[in-house]
Formats: C-alpha cells, structure tokens, sequence
C-alpha cells in the first residue's frame, strides 16, 4: 500500500468528488499550525516557529526512518517545508524585529515556503 | 543457477549503446548477438575451472578479467532489455553455495565514491570511521581513465597504465585512454565543454548539430569508439571491485557525487554507468553538501567535547576540481546540516591548464588541429609541462618552462602569478560570480558566514583562495577538513546514514537537509519558463501550480518540463513531455490544470498534471510522469514540437497565482 506519495493532494481531492478542491498553494493557518505543532489558533514568534520547524524536520526527514515507514514520513516532510509563510500570522512585535529585506520578503510571494522565509533568519537580521 | 532480484530498474531505451540496435554494440567481440549462450558459456567455464561456484565479484582480479565481466554485466542488461520482463531478475550462481549461506550476512552498507574530473577515490563507513580505500599502489586518489589496448581494458584504480607512477601521464596522454568522462557524460556536441575537450589526447567528434560527440581511443593505431558511459562504467567496476577486496564481501549500494551542474539527465547518465558496473545508485549528493554533511559531524565531535557551543553556524563551501566548480551555504545545528543554496558552474582546472597551453603555444588550435601520432605525442608533453607549472605556482612565485615539442617547435617560458591571472581572468570571474550567486540566494551578508570551507584540487591555487576569502570577508579558511577527501568522505557518510547503520557514539547521528540546484517547471506563458519548484528548494518537496488554457475549446495541452535558470523556456534543459488530453471543451481560461512536481528522497521527479475545474465523470484522470523521459537530442525536440503544435497546445499560468 502506498500513501498519498504517488497521487497529490488535488488528485485525490478531485476523486474523492469533493465539492472545493483545494486550490494550489491554498492552506489555511490552522492547518499550518496544526502541522508545525501548536494549537490551531495560536500566533508563535518566529523563533517559535523556527523551532518548530526544525523539530518537525528532525521528526520527518525519511533519512531517519526504517524502509516501510519512510514514504509516510516523506509526505509529512513535503507538508511542513511547503508550508506557505503567509498562513503563519506570526506576532507582529516579532516581525518588527526583522530587516526590511526580510519584511519585503514576507509579503512579496504568497508561497514563499515556510523554509525561504526561515532561512532569512539568521544573526545578523534577528536581533 | 539461482535467480535474483536486481535491486534496480535496468531502463535501458533503444538508443543507448547496450542495445543491440545500437551501431557501436556490435563492434565489441565479446558482445556478439546470443548474448544469452555467451553469458551461460562463460559462467560454466569458470565452473569448471574453479570447482564450486563462487560469486565473480570475490574472484582475484587482473585487468583481462575485469574486462571480462564487465562485458558480463553488459550482457545482461543487454539481455533484460530485450526481453522487457516486468520484474528484472539475473541468473546468478553467487548465493546457491553452502559456504556462502553460513558466512554471516554482511552489513549492506553503501561505499562512498567521489568521481572526479582527474581523480577519483573511494570510501567506507568501517564501523568507527570513514576509511578512504587504497589501491594496490597506496593511493587513495586514483587518476581517473580508463586504458584501451588490443583485448584489455584497466582503468587508473589498479594503474593499467603503467607500474610506475612517473609513466602513468605519459601513457594517459598517449590517445589511448579516455579520460576526463565527468566533462563528457550526457552532454551533446553543441555543448561547449565538448568542444573544448577536442583539445585532449583522445578522438572527440562532433557534428554541432545537438547529438552525443563521438569518442574513441587510439587501439593498434586505430580509433575504437567507445562511450563516456561505457568507459565510467569501466572505471566503477575497478572501484567497486576494489572495495570488494577490502571489505571480503559483495558491493550493492553505493553514494556518488555529483558537481551541482549536473542536470537531471547527466544524472542519468551517471545512473546508467552504475547500472552497467553492477551498482546500484543510493544517493547522488552534489559535492558541496557531502562536504556540509563532514561539517556537520566535525561540529557535532566539537559539542560532545564541550567546546562548541551548538549554536547553529553558517558555513560556505566551495569545491573546485579538474571540470567544475560549485558553491554551497549550509547552516548547521546539532548534527543538521540545512543546504540553504547550490550553485555551480562546469568550469575547472582543465579550463586553467588549457587556457596557459594556448598561451604557451599561441598556435595551440591550428599546430593541434590533426590528430596525427607525433601531435598527440607533443600535445602530451605540453599538457605535463604546463599541469607540472600550475602545480609548481602554488608554492612558487614563478615558475620556469621548458619543454621541447618536436617539430623544432620549443617551449621556453617563464610565467608568474600576475601572468597566471591574467591569462585566468574568465575563470577567475565565473568563481566571483558563483560564490556571489550562492550568498544572495541563501539571503546572507558575507559576515554571517561562520566558516569557509575550501576543498578540490583547484582550492590550492593561491588566486582561488584569495578570492573566495575575500570575497567572505575572511582571512582564513576552516582548517580540519582535507581538500581531497572530504567529499568521499561525506559520501560515504551519507552511505552508511541512508543504509541504516547507527553508531552507539552517536557519530552518525547527522542529518542533511538538501534542495534542489535547479529550478524546475514547465513551459507557459508562450516560451517563458513557469518554475513549480524553484531552486533552492528543500526537498523530498511537492509543489503544485495552476495553469489555464490559452484557446476557446481546447481540448489537449502540452506540459513540457525543463530544468535550468533561463527566463525562457528554450534556454532550459529540456526533461519531457506529455500531453493531457480529453479537456471538456470551454471558453479559453476557463479550464484549470493543475500540474504538481514531486521530488522523493530519493531524489526521483515525477510530475503529475491534469483537469481540475470543470470537475466530474467528464474530466479525464491524472496523469503522472516520472522524469526525464528524454534521452537524447533534447534540443531537437523542443524545436520538433514548437513546429508541429505552435501555440495549438499551450497553457498560461492562472491568474490566481499571481494576486492573491
């Protein structure tokens, strides 16, 4: 039995007959937090997120599961690194502590993944 | 005679010279047609000869019997193509024997290989720590070629060349070896770095019209024609049997690396080499990230030790061999290594020794334009001189040449740094822009860079390291890792991390995060290139992407996927096509396609595409592909559609993509 690995999400959504397939790079906040860890309605600080983040990359890389349980750890990796950054509604007081170049960056591209905005974060733009 | 599951897909198309309706199949002795009796012949005569049978791969190895079962292995791949059986199994009489069943099962722990442009070498994951093998000579960097002569074949892992170092150049360059496949492999005969190798010892051909170059050695004072596949897969039998010795068992799996420049379908290329050698390709790690993975388990040894602090650090790695040149940032944190950006370009020492060669003879081009047997002679005694120089700068002020190349022609130079970087100055400018590329995609400053990690053979060059400092803003470079091996050693890191060894030291417990060099998407948009999986991606990662159609009642559309950093989908990399067809007929824009991209951990890419608005019964299914589904002449093709189609079969990128 394989996962959702071979069929992507839309697919299986349309198959199934659901009345809204989910539009491309559509996810809602809840899911994303849900995904990352926190209760669905929370709003984490970047350094929270970034955590997170790495925790559930530890948790989900397939390199760090047996044969049979890495094509599910896959599909959980693929979810959490492609989590659009937008979805996140991070604390504004923490936003305020990035660059401009990294607040450009946040609103520039709605599907700025999870991982394009967390690789901006490094000393010398967090204070 | 017991039967075996490959561990490996032999997908093997029409084309490729395993195939017996290829012309340069049939111009090996061993591989007449019958493949099967040759095949069954050759292992009952070794039956009778050795009493009970035993696996060929733990059989002493001599050059002649090295060719030999490499034409063995290419025979059976040869013979599983033909019979396109839906399960790939080989007849082998290596696990029928009692004496193999009671041996314990070894572990199967995949081998690190670093080919190189000019060298390569190979490493395993002892138990305790990376090993790097050496071979009968005591090197662990072996000179990568492989040597033709009447019915042998060796390649530089057990020296075929010669039994003495100082001779083995000389025999390299003498036309009957091939050499410097890494440059050569799955490129076409437009491709520059093909046209620059017709200036090495060996036959290179090319009719420029986007076909593979033709390649042979000189055998008997003839060229016999070969393939940069066929002569890697040479080259890995010697490793491979090389880590055989060592190990006391069979090898199955094994982590190559790769220059970031490779495309998806030199990758391939790689694959197939392995396939014919009998390895069975694990990872295929940019080099770069092999070294970010060594990094990483030197920061990790430094926590256990108290002394350093786990705060993640920034390290940028740059790799420069004898073919190309790559870049990388990775950060790392308790023993996780994030590539953050790749970049690279095929550009490398073989680019250096060829620019002072030109610059030496300044009638390189014409004085070398006929490949005569007293030419390829001088040519080779002016690529040792001139490689002997650059090799004698890097602890000399200047150095002083003088070589006689028979004709009356003579060499009688002296040449000093500023001259060597001026004669440099492209090369030295494509490395700035690498570097500079690999910091502005990893969203960093120069000052944020912990470490800089210098590594190739090319990382000696005092011009080189003066520049990638400068250019980091540092003044040294990160110390405990060697120039040479730390990629094999990273390799076969990753060898042992993806076969599922532990170390109860925990100095395995490491972790690289990859992502992908190339941005990856499809042609929308008339011939502009809509990347679904930009580069720098994480991955395994999933992307998904809508599209439209661009005519009233269109009812097919045609998804091409490139691979590459052009705006415009023909400067691209061309990886395949498909069409979906059966769209519900509706006013243009109407009809959303949703084409998602996939890569896997094992870095595989399949694309998945088809109708998502209108929904229901009348939308035809799915359609998944897995990539590339091209083999050769990718640039013909692209043409061959644009003329058949035009616009007929195009998409647009939906509008909801791009306003939120």
């Amino acid at each position: 039995h394989q996962p959702d690995r071979t069929t992507p999400r839309l697919a299986t959504a349309a198959a199934a007959g659901e009345g809204s397939a989910r539009q491309a790079g559509t996810m809602r906040s809840s899911e994303a937090m849900e995904l990352l860890g926190f209760p669905p309605y929370s709003r984490p600080s970047p350094s929270e997120v970034k955590a997170a983040y790495r925790k559930m990359v530890m948790e989900s890389h397939p390199d760090r599961f047996p044969e049979h349980l890495k094509s599910q750890a896959e599909s959980k990796f693929k979810e959490v690194s492609g989590i659009p950054v937008q979805v996140l509604r991070l604390k504004l007081s923490s936003i305020g502590r990035l660059t401009d170049q990294c607040k450009a960056l946040l609103i520039r591209d709605e599907n700025e993944s999870i991982f394009d905005y967390l690789r901006t974060d490094t000393p010398s733009n967090i204070g | 005679m017991h039967l075996v599951t490959l561990p490996f897909p032999l997908l093997l198309p029409p084309s490729t010279p395993l195939s017996p309706l290829h012309p340069t199949f049939y111009s090996r002795e061993h591989c007449l047609p019958k493949l099967l009796p040759v095949l069954i012949s050759t292992r009952k005569k070794r039956q009778q000869q050795q009493g009970p049978p035993k696996s060929h791969l733990l059989v002493p190895v001599t050059p002649s019997q090295l060719a030999d079962s490499c034409w063995l292995s290419v025979s059976f791949a040869t013979f599983y193509w033909m019979a396109a059986e839906p399960f790939y199994t080989v007849a082998s009489d290596s696990e029928t024997t009692g004496e193999d069943k009671s041996q314990p099962s070894f572990p199967d722990v995949a081998i690190g290989i670093d080919i190189g442009t000019s060298k390569c070498s190979v490493a395993v994951w002892n138990g305790h720590h990376v090993e790097l093998l050496k071979n009968t000579r005591n090197q662990k960097g072996m000179r990568s070629y492989v040597m033709f002569k009447d019915d042998t074949l060796s390649a530089g892992v057990t020296g075929g060349a010669a039994k003495e170092n100082a001779h083995e150049e000389r025999d390299v360059l003498s036309g009957s070896a091939i050499f410097n496949m890494k440059r050569l492999i799955g490129r076409m005969d437009t491709d520059e770095v093909v046209q620059a190798s017709k200036a090495l010892p060996f036959l290179v051909q090319t009719l420029g019209i986007g076909v593979r170059p033709f390649i042979a050695a000189l055998v008997n004072n003839m060229w016999r024609s070969t393939t940069p596949e066929e002569v890697l897969a040479i080259f890995l039998l010697e490793l491979k049997a090389l880590a055989e010795m060592h190990l006391k068992h069979p090898v199955r799996n094994a982590v190559l690396t790769i220059p970031v420049a490779f495309s998806r379908f030199q990758q391939t290329r790689i694959e197939r080499a392995c396939a014919m050698a009998g390895l069975h390709v694990l990872r295929l790690m940019p080099e770069p990230t092999a070294v970010a993975l060594l990094y990483a388990q030197h920061q990790q040894q430094l926590m256990h030790d108290n002394m350093g602090s786990g705060i993640e650090k920034i390290a940028l790695i740059f790799n420069m061999g004898a073919g190309y040149c790559d870049a990388a940032v990775a950060a790392t944190a308790g023993g996780v290594s994030q590539i953050r950006a790749l970049s690279g370009c095929s550009v490398g020492g073989e680019d250096i020794l060829q620019n002072i060669m030109r610059h030496l003879v300044p009638n390189f081009d014409s004085l070398y334009a006929g490949q005569t047997m007293d030419r390829i002679k001088s040519m080779g005694l002016l690529r040792i001189a001139t490689q002997d120089a650059i090799h004698k700068l890097a602890s000399q002020d200047s150095v002083e040449i003088n070589v006689d190349l028979g004709d009356g022609q003579k060499v009688s130079k002296v040449l000093d740094h500023s001259e060597f970087e001026q004669v440099n100055r492209v090369i030295f400018e494509k490395v700035e822009k690498i570097i500079n590329q690999c910091l502005a995609d990893a969203k960093l400053v120069p000052e944020d860079i912990n470490d800089v990690i210098l590594v190739g053979g090319c990382s000696r060059i005092p011009r080189i390291r003066s520049l990638v400092l400068g250019l980091c803003k540092t003044e040294v470079s990160y110390k405990n890792i060697d120039a040479l091996e730390a990629a094999v050693s990273g390799a076969a890191l990753e060898g042992a991390i993806a076969s599922g060894v532990t170390d109860p030291e925990g100095s395995l417990d490491l972790l690289t995060i990859q992502a992908t060099p190339m941005n990856l998407g499809i042609r929308a948009d008339g011939d502009n290139f809509a990347a679904i999986i930009p580069r720098n991606t994480t991955v395994p990662a999933r992307r998904e992407m809508l599209f439209m159609t661009t005519h009233d009642n269109q009812t097919e559309a045609l998804i091409s996927v490139y691979e590459g950093e052009g705006e415009r989908a023909e400067e691209n990399h061309l990886l395949g096509y498909f069409k979906i067809t059966g769209i519900p007929p509706a006013p243009k824009g109407t009809v959303e396609i949703s084409v998602c991209m996939d890569i896997d951990a094992s870095n595989v890419l399949r694309v998945f595409a088809g109708v998502v608005k209108p929904q229901g019964q009348g939308v035809p299914p799915f359609i998944e592909v897995r990539m590339p589904t091209l083999d050769d002449g990718h640039g013909w093709c692209g043409q061959a559609l644009a003329k058949m189609y035009g616009s007929k079969l195009d998409l647009a990128v939906h509008p909801k993509k791009l306003q939120p």
